[in-house]
């Protein structure tokens, strides 16, 4: 870039990061106040369309990757059949990709008809968060297929997360294991209840839990439906660990989740289950009017 | 201008790359930041100016691609292209090893000023799980990748900004 006209080189750079400064604080603001949807719906659109064509292509990729081993020994003892056999190998791979698929559809489906009273909509996890900090999800769903945000996300394996933000065609997840994330659960042997929280390292942990309650890992602990963010009995995962001092009121338990995040490529989003809003209830009371004189 | 027509589509892609592929290989909990590597690279490679743009572009980019705040990103890469840019080229060009330093304390730059905008905004922030299990595996990744992707920038901004020779 040129400098302008008049003007040194520091005192162009100066003003340009101050003038980039400012619009970065300036859209932290608008982020807070929650006014940069429809903006940034519409940049993230071409972004999301780029990103799953991405998706599609590493995961067709790393299908051909993970079986390269017997097809490269086949290559280097028939030379004369290689054209011939990278043909195969790729048809292989593009059906084992479609095996998987269609497993974790099945499975899916099984899940979902032992929920009846849930509608699910499918959708294929095409992104991370961008960020290592931070524990989201991005979909292939949005408005479009009558995605809206609170809406809960699980697997066949139990609970992934909620819908926090959505576009015409994306959806961002916040996972139960994001540090920001709390949901209300229930140990189901002992039906005492607690709140799992997100760890910064990924895992997940109940608290606020009676010091009377007795726990022992293996526990499972499922959605309790207070706060009316999740549907009730949905899976979150085992305890593993208990953390219990005498001289606390409450113990807390290490939980391993029940999904594998690593490992999501579909996933079902609970599209009957409405969010209840709570927050009128714990604004501050209208004090009465003054009676008139 | 082309600074932003070779910098909008590598950015773009690269942001793009960073959450869906690079996200799956993380190290500990650090993963490589190609948007980070890119900015300063391009910033130290003599575009001073286009670099700090970069910075923004990139990293709006990425805080699109995230649950974080809109802004959060550009504003931590925007200022550490700035802070890149102030030492000139000729310092860079001193040692070949010299941008290994720049990715390695941009990256806890660019981390901690993230960190504050994720606190600012009502993010719970564990600095020291952060800072030990994310941004130094992420320095370590960067810094390993660092020489490449420089003297890739610095071909291509010789195609895009050709030294004047003097007849």
């Amino acid at each position: 870039m040129r400098e302008l006209a008049g003007m040194s080189k520091l005192q162009t750079r100066s003003i340009l990061v101050v003038v980039l400064v400012l619009a970065s604080l300036g859209l932290l603001g608008l982020n807070q106040s929650g006014s940069l949807g429809p903006v940034k719906g519409a940049l993230l659109a071409p972004l999301t369309a780029l990103q799953k064509w991405v998706a599609q292509t590493w995961n067709g990729a790393e299908a051909l990757f993970q079986r390269s081993p017997d097809a490269e020994a086949l290559r280097q003892r028939n030379a004369e059949l290689e054209a011939e056999n990278a043909r195969l190998k790729a048809q292989a791979a593009a059906a084992a990709e479609d095996r998987a698929t269609l497993s974790a559809l099945s499975q899916l489906l099984d899940y979902a008809r032992t929920q009846p009273e849930n509608k699910y909509l499918a959708a294929n996890v095409i992104g991370l968060d961008s960020s290592p900090f931070l524990n989201y999800l991005i979909l292939d769903r949005g408005s479009d297929a009558g995605v809206t945000s609170g809406m809960s996300v699980v697997t066949d394996q139990g609970l992934v997360g909620r819908v926090v933000e959505v576009t015409a065609t994306s959806a961002k997840v916040q996972l139960i294991v994001d540090a920001a994330s709390a949901v209300n659960a229930l140990l189901q042997a002992s039906r005492e209840r607690g709140v799992v929280v997100g760890q910064l390292a990924g895992g997940l942990e109940m608290q606020n839990i009676s010091q009377q309650t007795k726990l022992a890992p293996g526990d499972v602990v499922l959605t309790s439906g207070l706060g009316g963010r999740f549907p009730p009995g949905v899976i979150i995962g085992t305890v593993n660990a208990v953390q219990k001092l005498n001289y606390e009121v409450l113990q807390k338990a290490d939980i391993t989740p029940a999904v594998d995040f690593n490992r999501l490529e579909i996933v079902l989003i609970i599209t009957n289950f409405t969010p209840r809003d709570f927050s009128p209830f714990f604004q501050a009371t209208p004090t009465a009017p003054a009676p008139a004189p | 201008m082309m600074t932003y027509v070779v910098g909008v589509p590598l950015l773009v892609l690269a942001a793009v790359m960073q959450s869906t592929v690079l996200s799956h290989f993380r190290v500990f909990a650090g993963t490589l930041d190609l948007v980070l590597l890119l900015t300063l690279s391009w910033t130290i490679s003599g575009d001073w100016l286009g670099g700090i743009a970069w910075g923004f572009i990139g990293g709006l980019c990425l805080d699109l691609l995230s649950g974080g705040p809109l802004g959060a990103a550009a504003l931590g890469l925007v200022l550490m292209a700035y802070f890149a840019s102030l030492t000139e080229g000729r310092f860079w060009r001193s040692h070949v090893l010299l941008p290994l330093a720049t990715i390695a304390l941009g990256t806890f730059g660019f981390h901690t000023l993230y960190l504050v905008g994720l606190s600012l905004s009502g993010y719970p922030v564990n600095w020291s799980h952060d800072l030990s299990q994310v941004t130094l595996p992420a320095a370590v990744l960067n810094t390993l990748v660092m020489l490449p992707v420089y003297h890739a920038l610095r071909w291509v901004h010789g195609l895009v900004y050709p030294t004047p020779v003097a007849i």
